[in-house]
């Protein structure tokens, strides 16, 4: 996990190799294909129910993104125990899929 | 943020209103792209994401009803909506010309809503740098 990012839109596009998007849970298939493709250099950006794994522990170095407004809609604190996480609105979401060389959408 | 360069997005939903979070996930979007002063050149409904064309969505008063709120912002920006027409006529979305041409006695896609073929599809995987999809959730 990343310990030397900031949650700031133009700090935070074009470091990453490969924007992955996951919105899948924890358990599906999708998720474990996700974590199993991530390098380091990339960045996971969690959304929707994917927002979950923060809650159930999360083992990849590369940089992690949680949606905030999808993490609150759960009831999941920002962090929730996990370090290195970084919580981010849309508005950043924009900023580090408008910076991302490539994207993919698990 | 502003270091960041405008760039214009395709967005693509394959997820259906009320069913998955796509289609209020990608306005969310869609709305901080534009306020950043991003382009959105397109949106593409595909698969089951046609539903959110249908203007015979009936959403309870106090639920979002997304078929409008994606109606109102496409119209605002001007943004061409495209729900594929293959994904669409199988799910019974039939637009105006539609409906004459396979004899039906309604239909529920209408403007800012268009069916178009992959063609368009094809030109937009061209013309916009970005494309961003925004699928279904894998239930639990």
């Amino acid at each position: 996990m990343s310990e030397s990012s900031v949650a700031d839109g133009a700090g935070m596009a074009s470091r990453h190799a490969v924007l992955h998007i996951l919105n899948k849970p924890p358990g599906h298939a999708r998720t474990h294909l996700c974590l199993a493709t991530l390098a380091a250099t990339d960045a996971l950006v969690l959304i929707e129910d994917a927002v979950l794994a923060l809650a159930s522990g999360l083992d990849t170095s590369a940089a992690v993104y949680a949606l905030g407004p999808d993490l609150a809609a759960r009831g999941l604190a920002a962090d929730n125990g996990q370090t290195g996480v970084i919580v981010i609105d849309y508005e950043e979401l924009v900023a580090l899929a408008a910076g991302a060389d490539k994207t993919v959408s698990w | 943020m502003s270091a960041v360069k405008p760039v214009s997005f395709t967005l693509v939903i394959t997820g259906a209103p009320y069913v998955s979070q796509a289609p209020q996930t990608a306005l969310s979007f869609a709305r901080a792209a534009v306020s950043a002063g991003h382009a959105i050149d397109r949106v593409f409904l595909y698969g089951d994401g046609v539903h959110l064309a249908s203007s015979l969505c009936c959403a309870p008063s106090d639920e979002v009803n997304w078929h409008r709120e994606w109606s109102d912002f496409i119209a605002q920006q001007q943004i061409p909506a495209v729900a594929c027409i293959a994904s669409a006529l199988r799910r019974g979305l039939v637009d105006d010309g539609e409906a004459r041409r396979y004899e039906r006695d309604a239909h529920n896609v209408q403007p800012p809503f268009r069916l178009l073929g992959l063609g368009e599809w094809v030109e937009s995987m061209t013309s916009s740098s970005r494309v961003l999809y925004f699928q279904p959730g894998g239930g639990h």
